[in-house]
């Protein structure tokens, strides 16, 4: 079985171990390059310590070339004919997105409340209601509590993500992934602009002392690869 | 990785497994292979995923380093 750790341009030549100490070896193809590593038999699990193995190699490719496409984890075939199928079909789309990630990084923002601003949805209510009208009014208490929780969330990305995502080559944002968690974004920029993007979250938080800003990176474009697969295959 | 202005190489640690694993679980290109773990697996990384980062601790333990060290 074929293991793909991300896609990469013509010439990578990726060095190094990849799962179980595999070495790393290309599928190249039609100005491609699929780093992977060739196993007899493969039974991948996301911990933590697999999931960085897979990290360190498209990392590792990123350094080398500046470009590089990270794949799903998880991602495997059964052949390599399989693998130069897929990378055939998907080549002009392929070859477009390692043109716009070339040179960039991908940065994390997440925002967080200190205490949910709508309350708690989920929680049992105080005076559980025992008459058909007490269910109701608490069912709308609960839609206004969610209301206001999306609203104050999108003005909070109004006012963080909004000068953000307009620095970057791209930007994209996800509101209330969590209750607490009102947004979380990722932001693909330039590697010489990486030290200028984090001041400027820097300056944000000192803005906003209300929400906990988190930025992480720089990881691979993970967030800015393009969507081919109608969709995932639930083995 | 760096994980941003967080100063404990732990606390670092953490909160880099969390985004790393929200982002190579959940994203990145997927060709028509196989992906070997299945959507109820993702799933529920993802559930744990968000109620770990959602938790208190975690949250005040960002905010402290987020903010820089608050007192």
């Amino acid at each position: 079985v074929i293991y793909l750790y991300g896609i990469a341009p013509a010439g990578t030549r990726p060095e190094g171990e990849g799962h179980g100490g595999a070495p790393l070896d290309v599928v190249a193809h039609g100005g491609l390059v699929a780093v992977v590593s060739h196993h007899e038999a493969l039974d991948v699990h996301p911990a933590p310590d697999v999931l960085w193995c897979h990290e360190s190699v498209v990392e590792r490719v990123l350094e080398g070339t500046g470009a590089v496409l990270p794949a799903r984890f998880g991602s495997t075939f059964a052949r390599e004919e399989l693998l130069v199928d897929e990378l055939a079909r998907h080549a002009d789309a392929l070859r477009h997105a390692l043109d716009r990630v070339r040179g960039s990084v991908e940065l994390g923002l997440r925002a967080f409340w200190d205490a949910d601003p709508g309350g708690s949805a989920e929680g049992p209510p105080a005076d559980a209601p025992t008459t058909g009208r007490g269910y109701l009014l608490a069912r709308a208490g609960d839609e206004r509590r969610r209301q206001a929780r999306r609203e104050r969330a999108a003005a909070l990305a109004d006012a963080v993500h909004g000068p953000l995502a307009a620095r970057s080559a791209e930007a994209t944002v996800e509101l209330l992934a969590a209750p607490r968690i009102p947004v979380t974004a990722a932001y693909l920029v330039p590697r010489d602009d990486v030290d200028g993007f984090r001041s400027q979250v820097d300056d944000l938080a000192t803005a906003h002392p209300d929400v906990a800003l988190v930025c992480t990176g720089p990881w691979p474009p993970y967030s800015f690869t393009p969507s081919l697969a109608p969709g995932l295959v639930d083995v | 990785v760096t994980a941003y202005d967080l100063d404990s190489p732990a606390r670092h640690k953490d909160v880099s497994v969390l985004e790393l694993t929200d982002r190579i679980l959940g994203k990145g290109v997927v060709l028509h292979g196989e992906i070997t773990l299945s959507v109820a697996d993702v799933d529920l990384v993802h559930v744990g995923l968000r109620l770990l980062l959602a938790s208190t601790d975690t949250v005040e333990r960002l905010r402290s380093t987020a903010l820089g060290g608050s007192p």
